[in-house]
């Protein structure tokens, strides 16, 4: 009987531990493997009208490793490391706004518009982690194919990867714009309130 | 007789299962996932927040200065303003996500 559940408990300790190793290597980079990385790639080669010259052919396997050692691998760190940089402010602020949000109420005043912001810089963080994860995505397909085999494959990896860069741009700006624009007016909607308080309290 | 048919009763009545043996198995389970948790980015990921965070008690103070009296003054908003344009300034996404190391030049065409 011990035995039975000495192994039960190494049992489940070996699965729960491979399963959070499986989790968190989901979570630092999607799986991406070679095969699926060349049949998606191959596909996007039709999306985007790739034919490369012969020309071209030999251009893009003369230069892709170096691409992919020299630009597409520290691109992706960087990405990640941006990536984690944008959540981190967002949630600084976030913080920062709820603080305010919570001081107005307090104060019996309205705080919806504080609210509003944080529902605002929620949802864009959403939309930046979801391009930010399709742009990763392409970027570990282009980095995972053999581009010397697959040139056509690879310079549709790049288009796809130069599209998504955009969208991530877009998202990021998106964020950028709420903290900028959206919640400057509304930290001035809040200053002319309060100064209206300390007016009346004087 | 009798007395036989009590102790199969009581045989019976055994639990399969001891209660310090599920005892066992959870604190295992727990201690691995701790284990897995102190491992892993994510325990990274809470530090970094809390560390850009000033957590004290129910309410988050972003500045020293700021207290937590329950009314905003101007200053004190003026503080915060200044707080979240700092943190603004670290976000430039067209510089941050510049598409240069993968634009056409880089091959050519």
């Amino acid at each position: 009987m011990k035995k039975l559940w000495l192994f039960l408990i190494l049992a489940a300790m070996v699965a729960q531990g491979d399963v959070g190793v499986l989790a968190q290597s989901l979570v630092d980079r999607p799986d991406v493997t070679r095969q699926e990385a060349i049949t998606r790639l191959t596909q996007l080669i039709d999306f985007y009208n790739i034919d490369l010259t012969e020309a071209e052919e030999d251009r893009v396997i003369t230069v892709c490793r170096q691409i992919q050692s020299n630009n597409l691998e520290p691109l992706r760190s960087k990405t990640e490391d941006l990536a984690a940089t944008y959540e981190a402010t967002v949630n600084s602020v976030e913080l920062t706004v709820g603080f305010i949000a919570n001081s107005l109420r307090e104060m019996s005043e309205d705080a919806s518009g504080m609210d509003l912001v944080i529902f605002h810089l929620q949802r864009d963080t959403r939309e930046l982690q979801e391009s930010v994860e399709i742009y990763q995505r392409v970027l570990d397909e282009v980095l995972i194919i053999d581009c010397q085999v697959f040139p056509e494959a690879f310079t549709a990896g790049l288009t796809e990867a130069r599209e998504r860069a955009r969208v991530v741009e877009a998202d990021a700006q998106d964020i950028k714009n709420t903290l900028d624009e959206e919640l400057s007016q509304s930290l001035s909607n809040v200053r002319s309130r309060i100064q209206a308080i300390e007016g009346r309290a004087q | 007789m009798i007395k036989n048919f009590f102790l199969n009763e009581e045989r019976l009545a055994r639990p399969v299962i001891s209660l310090i043996g599920v005892f066992i198995v959870v604190a295992a389970l727990s201690s691995a996932s701790f284990a897995l948790f102190w491992f892993s980015d994510t325990k990274d990921l809470v530090s970094s927040i809390q560390a850009n965070s000033s957590f004290n008690g129910d309410q988050v103070l972003p500045a020293e200065s700021i207290d937590a009296d329950g009314v905003l003054s101007t200053a004190e908003l003026q503080l915060l303003e200044e707080n979240i344009q700092e943190e603004s300034a670290k976000l430039n996404p067209e510089i941050d996500f510049d598409v240069t190391e993968i634009s056409e030049a880089v091959i050519g065409f």
